[in-house]
């Protein structure tokens, strides 16, 4: 019994919960803005890249390369390390405009930076499914490589990777926490500054249900555009 | 033969009964051995070089004095690496000791034993290049703040100095300085002796540490709560404060003014 009030004193006392709620959601509106900004860019920036790594010819081998290069090297390096060294090296850098941004736009850079490299490969993989005929058939009605693109291969494609786009949102919005590192004041920060003054761990429960009540709504959403897709399909199949 | 047996039997059973009233008089970790933990290096108090958890040829002010109570006490010294963030969360500590310039206060005492003070300390205001001095608290509200997590310097900004915007606050005291230099700080609210020492040391890095404001902190070396050892750490101190070991060390590591720093109010 002892243990289970001490337990519960130091991660859910209500008082704390009263004391910590302000700070921390005054934080987590930063973890809000951060995941809006950087996901807006991220959806955008990922397909240029998906189409630009799916260009044909040998004209387009060294865009072809620079993308795998791109996403290989982001993919690869833990979002820490990128966040270290947009928001530490690019103002260390001392140039006019790169170097005079707020930690705000750095910590949207190293988001974008590293979660394009990921959303890149789910858009790859959603165009790569769209069957080669619907490209040929879109090509032999007179439309160009690009028109092809836009109107028949991209819709069906970014229709199927609906679902791993809006987990990879999930995940971008949890990783906007490590940010805190560059110095952004968000809600881990905030849940850590409480907790130094008081020693008692509550703040960062009201942090993580914060973070839970932001993806729930996401994740039941992500199931039911899957559940509509399926019997859309199964509708057709019958 | 016999006898001589008997006579070295005795003798090592005095020997090591000795030693166990020894170790007994002094709760350590590791019997016989003091360890003793610093944060982030710190030059003057404690830099030093890090390899994985251990630390090799400290140097400083707080290194001399715990070297000084160790050899006090009888103990061997072994040096370890403790974060700041989470110094003071309750519970089990892997030290006997640590010294992390930390201010004494009532909240942190809850959760930590501290010893007797080894320096007074007031806050310091670290400038980038680009920032301009600051004449009033007035002033240094309007500029880009900054502070490491959990210290007294961010208690100030927070409880006394409400700056415009808020402030950037970091992990470690390495991340807050390489903010001013970088000048993504403007104003890094940190211990005076600290900040001065830093400035001493790379000297082109910062702006002056333009201001001081009067908080009258002092710093303890921390124990985990209740821990025997505090006492008689303390009547060490008290010993080495006596004798003039520890005028002595100030002079020898803090060649630094701080009363010509201007005092902000």
């Amino acid at each position: 019994m002892h243990a289970l009030h001490k337990v519960l004193q130091a991660f859910a006392s209500p008082q704390s919960f009263r004391l910590a709620m302000p700070d921390v959601w005054a934080g987590f509106q930063v973890n809000i803005k951060l995941m809006f900004t950087a996901e807006a860019l991220v959806l955008v920036l990922a397909l240029a890249v998906a189409i630009a790594r799916g260009l044909p010819g040998r004209a387009a081998a060294p865009l072809r390369a620079a993308m795998i290069l791109y996403t290989d090297v982001f993919r690869g390096t833990p979002l820490i390390l990128v966040a270290f060294l947009v928001g530490f090296g690019l103002p260390g850098l001392q140039l006019r405009v790169i170097s005079s941004q707020s930690t705000f736009v750095y910590g949207v850079i190293a988001l974008t930076l590293v979660y394009t490299a990921y959303v890149t490969e789910v858009y790859r993989a959603g165009i790569e499914s769209v069957h080669p005929s619907q490209r040929a058939a879109a090509r032999s009605l007179g439309l160009n490589y690009f028109q092809a693109l836009r109107y028949v291969v991209v819709p069906q494609a970014v229709r199927r990777v609906i679902p791993p786009l809006l987990n990879d949102f999930i995940g971008l919005q949890k990783d906007t926490a490590l940010i805190t590192v560059i110095g952004v004041a968000e809600a881990a920060q905030q849940a850590q500054n409480f907790s130094n003054t008081y020693y008692n761990f509550t703040s960062y429960v009201v942090a993580a249900v914060f973070f839970i009540f932001l993806t729930i709504p996401l994740a039941r959403f992500t199931d039911h555009l899957i559940a509509l897709r399926e019997r859309k399909e199964r509708a057709a199949a019958i | 033969m016999k006898r001589v047996v008997f006579l070295l039997l005795a003798a090592t059973l005095a020997g090591s009964a000795v030693a166990s009233a020894r170790t007994a008089k002094v709760p350590t970790k590791t019997p016989g051995v003091l360890t003793i933990a610093f944060g982030d290096s710190a030059v003057g108090f404690a830099s030093y070089t890090l390899r994985g958890n251990n630390i090799s040829s400290p140097r400083g002010y707080e290194v001399d004095i715990a070297k000084a109570v160790a050899a006090k006490l009888g103990l061997k010294t072994k040096f370890v690496y403790t974060p700041w963030a989470g110094l003071f969360a309750p519970g089990t500590k892997k030290f006997d000791v640590s010294f992390q310039e930390a201010t004494i206060t009532t909240q942190r005492k809850k959760t930590v034993t501290f010893s007797s003070p080894y320096l007074d300390s007031n806050q310091g205001v670290l400038l980038s290049k680009q920032a301009k001095t600051p004449k009033s608290i007035a002033d240094l509200k309007k500029l880009k703040t900054c502070a490491q997590t959990g210290t007294t310097g961010l208690d100030w900004i927070n409880t006394h100095l409400h700056p415009t915007t808020k402030p950037q606050v970091y992990q470690a005291t390495a991340a807050a300085f390489t903010a001013v230099q970088i000048g993504k700080c403007d104003a890094l609210i940190l211990d005076v002796p600290i900040v001065l020492l830093q400035k001493k040391a790379k000297p082109g890095a910062y702006g002056k540490v333009g201001a001081q404001v009067v908080t009258q902190e002092k710093y303890g070396a921390v124990f985990q709560k209740g821990s025997a050892l505090a006492t008689a750490f303390d009547h060490t101190l008290a010993q080495l404060k006596a004798n003039g070991t520890i005028k002595k060390l100030q002079k020898k590591w803090f060649q630094i003014d701080t009363a010509s720093i201007p005092v902000l109010k």
